[in-house]
């Protein structure tokens, strides 16, 4: 069968993903600690059909070949780690991460996730949880008589207790960083997990390194960028129309093909 | 049997291939740093008994168009365009391949890779340590702030090549090859962004025309098919006498 119809075909399918990333990306537009996906195309391998150089006759050489294109694939999804607009909440819980770090905290599994989402809240036993209820790691617990809590630049969490004029301190948060973040993988709820991508997690106190301070009362967005999405789509919806029209033009050919002879 | 059909299907072959084409360049016409096939039709003259009518098709690969594709503002440090005419390098098997797709991820150990590929520098691939922020320059020099700060040092940086455009070629993988595979030399003078995607440089409405096009000429072809049946046709009935 005609080459041109698969060809096409691998086209529509690679848009089609393509849109159901910015679709996601779009939906997510308002998510805390978002990062958006981008896919990646790549040309799929070539089929040499006739060898440039090959012999035309005794004497002459094929001047060039042919070689024909099997179409495109997704060669994969990414994740891109650019930073988010960081938003005012005024919340005591809510933090946001000036850097590249993430913060760890557990799964009911017992296996440690990865987020950028920085808004945290108080469980029944005082825990800093996520809004999932998987506790930060490692644990805070924030007492019941505690009046203001506080978060230094540098993880260190403090409240002033009633009746008491110092603060006490509450424990440390600390913040991880991956060599190469794009090769975490999302798990949905704003939870990233290591794989052998992203090499293993580098724990360290905010403000060390890359991994950047933490802000109280602010909150990274989503990286999402509204009118990049809209481009993205219109060249999307065009390219997947293009390829429609050529498996129809194709369609015709064979369609022509079958009806006259 | 007549000789006419035989040409018309020489020609209604070779609109497939050029149509299989025509449909990998717009099935790629998203794909970033992708170049558009060119195709070209030859003529095969065959040179028998009586006079020299019969002229074949045949749908030849006439490289790769070389024009420069939009540029896409990502901001992500790690894709880098290239302005102008250039290559990157990436280590294949069989030594290098160039591509203009500037996308570049890391593994795990910091090494700088493209689809799976490593990216060479000029003193072979290049590897980041763990970094704050990274910055590749015009000339493709890779520059990082270490993860503790501190003064920002050179890595390396990026192969960028610019050989004689007439001696590349594409390969089955899709990547270009210099001369059949030898390796180019460096070029000082390819400009590289950073945080720029080169889009794919092929022309979507001259691809959808010539694909539609093709079709009618297509069309074309099985008329001729036709017609040499029905001349087939009316000689059997002379034959028959009916």
């Amino acid at each position: 069968m005609q080459s041109a119809l698969w060809v096409s075909k691998t086209g529509l399918t690679a848009q089609d993903t393509k849109m159901t990333t910015i679709a996601n990306n779009l939906a997510n537009v308002n998510t805390t600690g978002f990062k958006r996906d981008r896919v990646n195309f790549n040309d799929l391998f070539y089929q040499t059909q006739r060898q440039p150089g090959a012999m035309a006759d005794q004497e002459n050489e094929l001047p060039s070949g042919l070689q024909l294109g099997t179409g495109v694939r997704v060669s994969g999804t990414q994740k891109v780690f650019t930073v988010g607009e960081i938003l005012t909440t005024g919340q005591p819980l809510d933090m946001a991460i000036m850097g590249n770090g993430f913060f760890q905290v557990e799964q009911a599994n017992g296996d440690f996730a990865f987020t950028r989402d920085g808004q945290f809240y108080r469980n029944a036993d005082g825990l800093m949880v996520t809004s999932e209820g998987m506790p930060m790691t490692p644990a805070i617990e924030i007492p019941e008589e505690a009046l203001s809590v506080t978060i230094g630049s540098d993880g260190i969490v403090s409240a002033q207790m009633a009746g008491d004029a110092e603060a006490q301190e509450l424990g440390q948060i600390t913040l991880v960083n991956f060599t190469n973040p794009a090769g975490l993988e999302a798990i949905g709820n704003n939870l990233y997990r290591e794989t052998a991508g992203s090499g293993v997690a580098l724990e360290g106190i905010p403000g060390d390194g890359a991994l950047g301070d933490l802000k109280q009362g602010f909150l990274e967005g989503a990286n999402v960028n509204v009118v990049e999405e809209m481009v993205e789509m219109i060249s999307t919806q065009r390219a997947y129309e293009m390829n429609a029209k050529v498996v129809s033009s194709s369609d015709d050919m064979l369609k022509y093909l079958n009806q006259v002879l | 049997m007549d000789k006419l059909l035989y040409t018309a299907v020489s020609g209604a072959s070779r609109t497939l291939e050029a149509q299989a084409i025509r449909a990998n360049n717009l099935a790629n016409a998203n794909t970033a740093g992708f170049r558009a096939d060119l195709e070209r039709v030859q003529h095969h003259q065959l040179d028998g008994v009586g006079q020299p009518t019969r002229v074949l098709a045949q749908t030849q690969s006439a490289g790769t168009s070389l024009s420069s594709g939009a540029m896409m503002a990502t901001g992500r440090d790690l894709d880098v365009a290239i302005q102008g005419e250039g290559w990157f390098t990436v280590q294949v098997d069989d030594g290098e391949a160039y591509t203009r797709a500037g996308g570049f991820t890391l593994t795990d150990d910091g090494l700088l890779q493209l689809d799976g590929r490593l990216v060479m520098g000029i003193d072979g691939p290049l590897q980041l340590p763990e970094y704050r922020e990274l910055e590749i320059s015009k000339d493709g020099s890779v520059s990082v702030m270490p993860a503790e700060g501190g003064l920002t040092e050179e890595i390396g940086q990026l192969k960028l090549v610019n050989p004689d455009s007439a001696l590349m070629s594409k390969a089955s993988d899709g990547l270009m090859r210099f001369d059949g595979g030898v390796a180019a030399p460096q070029d000082e003078e390819v400009a590289t962004v950073s945080g720029f995607l080169e889009g794919s440089n092929v022309q979507a409405i001259d691809e959808l025309l010539a694909s539609m096009n093709l079709g009618r000429q297509f069309e074309v072809q099985i008329k001729l098919m036709k017609s040499a049946e029905t001349l087939a046709q009316a000689g059997n009935r002379l034959v028959r006498g009916s």
